[in-house]
């Protein structure tokens, strides 16, 4: 989930305002300013522990990628009170990744190779406003 | 939170309308599609800039500078300028049937809102 923050602590995900769907900014290029929050679950891991990468790559709905990505190598290994279930949390800065344009996005998740996630979200250029009144 | 800052030229601009800057005139690491600070300090400015691509053979980087972010040089990189961070928000709209089935009112959230800062 794309978030304003993330962090881990004792292994639990905290987060504070998720679901962001679009960003603001006066003009572009301009910082994404959010942070993503990942559960993965594991359930009757090997004693040795599995190993997986996964990737982040954040690009324009119409599939061009904008610079950088992020990558990483977990390792899954059963808990040593033996539990069966185990859930990884992730957190990522994304603060100063930056957007170069107004548009759609889409943050993309892989894992092993395989896509596994997708987080659409939009860049608006500042002043509008969501019409929808609250209620 | 603390933004990398880099020296550039004004007139310093390729076809693209990239601007080229020193790699080691960078006062942190570089990451292609960093935000980072470009000031230049004979005008004393400064702007938000994104990294395009990182040369490190010829010690130089690509910036594509946002150009309407310029403003008076803080000189300082730790600073949140929040007039040029904008906000984050989410449209929802959602209700809650099931509660409504056994007997609780419906829960209803036309638009939430998320700012930050």
């Amino acid at each position: 989930m794309l978030c304003d923050a993330a962090s881990i602590r004792e292994g639990l995900l905290h987060v504070l305002g998720a679901g962001i769907t679009f960003v603001i900014r006066p003009n572009y290029p301009a910082p994404l300013n959010a942070s993503i929050g990942l559960l993965f679950g594991a359930r009757d891991l090997p004693e040795a522990g599995e190993d997986h990468a996964f990737s982040v790559t954040l690009r324009r709905e119409d599939g061009e990628a904008e610079p950088g990505e992020i990558k990483a190598n977990v390792k899954f290994q059963r808990p040593p009170d033996g539990s069966r279930l185990q859930s990884l949390p992730v957190a990522l800065d994304l603060h100063g990744t930056g957007l170069s344009a107004p548009g759609a996005y889409e943050i993309l998740v892989s894992v092993d190779g395989h896509d596994r996630l997708m987080i659409p979200f939009e860049a608006k250029v500042g002043g509008e406003e969501p019409t929808a009144p609250f209620e | 939170m603390s933004r990398v800052r880099i020296e550039i030229d004004l007139n310093s601009r390729d076809a693209d309308g990239l601007t080229r800057a020193r790699i080691a005139d960078a006062s942190g690491k570089l990451e292609p599609g960093q935000i980072v600070t470009a000031f230049e300090s004979e005008d004393d400015v400064q702007a938000l800039a994104m990294v395009r691509r990182i040369d490190a053979a010829t010690g130089y980087v690509l910036l594509d500078v946002n150009w309407q972010s310029m403003r008076d040089d803080d000189h300082n990189s730790s600073a949140m300028d929040y007039t040029m961070l904008g906000v984050n928000r989410a449209m929802a709209i959602a209700s809650n049937r099931s509660m409504a089935a056994s007997g609780a009112d419906v829960v209803s959230v036309r638009a939430l809102r998320v700012n930050v800062p």
